[in-house]
């Protein structure tokens, strides 16, 4: 881990002093344990802050249509990033949907071990206050002040690196090979699977059960590279398409909507599950989708900057079997 | 004012009679074991208590100003409105919330400037307020996200409580605020003793070492006069990390904007008041498509200046009461504590 974080500091060192980039966006440590902070840093500030662990949990993808705002300008010097795998999906799919341009981007991919999942760790502490945490490679230590716990990583992995088939960037400038959780991607996903086996009615009553916690805070939305609409369905006003109150068909009907936006472009980052504050899981119902995709279209989201996503095109065999005609 | 604040003593193994004896006439909330303490729920025995919780998920704001509130009905083809049971006053039952986070009673002060002053009086918040007391629950093991005594609270604040309890070795240390927290306990008044010395000073020493657990982190006074740079260089850094969701918001036990709509289908509508937050691009925009806060380094100064400048000039007071609950929550570690100190560190 040290040793990455350092090639990672001198990379984007060199980046500034190249005068190849103005603005870089990786992560540094966090105020609380266990959690990274984004950070965003020009030439003056300390490019050793930048920090490479278990628990670079966000998407630094979602920032990137906010700063580069025109897909079609070419910008004088390249944002740089920090890509772990699914970061670098989420690029593809923003560059295919021609929200930003490649050339404005200079990505440092990083293959990625899995982020550890902080509130597995948090729900074994008993609400015991953490003094500090130690990583190696396969396990987190967390000291408490009357001793310490060790955390085998793969144990503790966030659903979503789980099962990563594509732990290694899609695109970048520059990799940095580190260690990959080596794992065996399963597709349909196992959790969803379970999921999907379920009769209707169950699958409505945990769909149900769990959006009924929403506040409506909309923090699913704002963390996800995807939903970068410049004003979204949940809050247009002309024609307004659902209330603004936290009724159940309200949620039910927001969270809908937002994960059918995903189909086809989810790239099962997990972002969204790690943003909710009420522990929605979020993953269960985007990644069911992921999985139709994959299987009635053979199509991965954020792989390849050529193929078309498949809600995009048509093909002869398509399977239409849920197409009925008109009576 | 309560003329003399009472110090009492309970013994924990009467906590269950002294439970029964207030909910013969109150209904209780408080942080509950069923549901994890995300927030107030409705307590029938006295074991569903989490007594070791830190403090719940969403704050005790929801208890008075809910996230969606029906002001009044209407039917536009009858001409008719119909008002709320708030309205008719038929909500008369009497609460208490018990277990309430010094922080969070503190809160509900603040609060009270803003729905429960004179003119306007907000009818809505002012009868649950009236129909409710607040017991309050000194922390004797403050969080490490805990920052109260920055801002002018502190683990064993008194300020919104009708009664304080602070957890002693086998009993409870009780002291009345307020006269409405000395009726509160009348009814339970012989399973109650007054404080010996020995008491009072097991609970100063115990809060001793609660005050000494919180860090003072910043100067919530100094920081007022900082702001009134409203165009610091400041602002076009602090915000690049944020998501613009409104977590931070609608946890905060102080932050309280709103917004009013008409729900109607066909000729029955509803006008509803829902929780509205600064940080959301929607909250600013005009009809004409104006916004006067453009970009999230607008809405998070908003955010900012709101509790820290503009709240201690209008109300005298900083709308933050430490509790912590936006450094927990925030999915990009936005620390506010972090972000105060970059503020006063500027020159």
């Amino acid at each position: 881990m040290r040793q990455i974080e350092y090639e990672i500091i001198n990379t984007v060192e060199k980046l500034f002093a190249d005068k190849k980039i103005d603005i870089f966006i990786g992560y540094k440590k966090g105020t609380l344990s266990l959690q990274t902070s984004p950070y965003f840093l020009s030439e003056q500030d300390d490019v050793r802050k930048l920090v490479w662990n278990s628990f670079c949990s966000n998407n630094l993808a979602v920032f990137i249509p906010r700063i580069i705002p025109n897909s079609k300008s070419k910008e004088s010097k390249p944002v740089g990033i920090l890509c772990k795998g699914c970061d670098s999906r989420s690029l593809v799919g923003l560059i295919k949907e021609k929200q930003i341009n490649r050339d404005n981007l200079f990505i440092i991919g990083i293959s990625c071990p899995g982020i550890v999942d902080r509130r597995k760790i948090l729900s074994r502490l008993d609400g015991k206050e953490i003094i500090g945490i130690d990583e190696d490679a396969d396990s987190i230590v967390v000291k408490l002040k009357d001793g310490e716990k060790r955390f085998e990583k793969e144990e503790y992995l966030c659903e979503s690196c789980l099962n990563c088939a594509h732990p290694t960037p899609s695109i970048y400038d520059v990799l940095i090979r580190g260690a990959v959780y080596s794992l065996q991607a399963i597709t349909p996903d196992p959790i969803t699977k379970d999921f999907s086996s379920k009769p209707r009615e169950e699958r409505w009553k945990i769909f149900e059960t769990e959006v009924s916690k929403c506040i409506r805070c909309y923090a699913c939305r704002d963390a996800c590279p995807n939903c970068y609409c410049k004003e979204c369905f949940a809050e247009q006003t002309k024609p307004q398409w659902l209330g603004v109150s936290k009724g159940l068909s309200e949620v039910i009907f927001y969270h809908i909507v937002r994960i059918l936006h995903q189909a086809g472009r989810c790239v099962d980052c997990g972002a969204c599950v790690r943003a909710c504050p009420m522990d929605i899981n979020l993953r269960l119902f985007t990644r069911v989708m992921v999985d139709e995709v994959k299987e009635r279209f053979g199509y991965e989201p954020g792989i390849s900057l050529k193929d078309t996503p498949p809600l995009a095109t048509f093909s002869a065999d398509d399977k239409q079997e849920f197409m009925t005609e008109p009576e | 004012m309560l003329k003399e604040k009472r110090n009492l003593m309970l013994y924990k193994q009467d906590f269950e009679k002294f439970f029964r004896l207030l909910s013969e006439t109150f209904t209780i909330f408080g942080p509950s074991k069923t549901d994890g303490s995300r927030s107030f729920t409705k307590i029938d025995a006295s074991d569903e208590i989490a007594f070791d919780y830190e403090n719940t998920k969403m704050s005790l704001k929801e208890f008075f100003f809910p996230q969606t509130e029906t002001l009044f009905f209407f039917d536009t083809e009858k001409n008719e409105v119909k008002q709320t049971d708030v309205e008719t006053n038929k909500h008369d039952k009497q609460n208490i919330l018990f277990g309430v986070r010094p922080c969070d009673a503190m809160s509900i002060s603040f609060l009270d400037k803003v729905f429960n002053a004179n003119n306007p009086q907000d009818l809505y918040y002012t009868r649950r307020r009236k129909s409710t007391r607040i017991v309050s629950f000194a922390c004797t093991n403050p969080a490490s996200t805990c920052f109260c005594t920055s801002v002018g609270c502190g683990p064993d604040s008194e300020t919104g409580a009708d009664i304080i309890f602070f957890e002693l070795n086998g009993r409870y240390f009780i002291k009345t605020v307020t006269p409405e927290g000395e009726k509160t306990i009348k009814s339970a008044e012989k399973l109650l003793n007054p404080a010996t010395k020995n008491d009072i000073e097991e609970k100063v020493h115990l809060m001793k070492t609660a005050n000494s657990n919180l860090k003072k982190i910043f100067d919530s006074g100094n920081l007022q006069k900082k702001l009134d740079n409203f165009n610091a260089p400041y602002w076009g850094k602090l915000h690049r990390k944020c998501l613009g969701c409104g977590i931070c918001t609608y946890l905060c036990p102080t932050c309280h904007c709103f917004d009013i709509t008409d729900e109607v289908i066909k000729s029955n509508g509803r006008r509803i008041r829902t929780w509205d937050s600064c940080m959301f691009s929607l909250f600013t925009l005009h009809a004409s498509g104006h916004n006067p806060r453009p970009t999230q380094k607008e809405r998070m100064r908003q955010r900012i200046m709101h509790k820290f400048n503009y709240a201690p000039k209008y109300y005298g007071k900083t709308f933050c009461v430490g509790c912590g609950r936006c450094v927990i929550y925030c999915p990009v570690n936005m620390d506010i504590r972090d972000v105060m100190k970059e503020i006063m560190e500027e020159r």
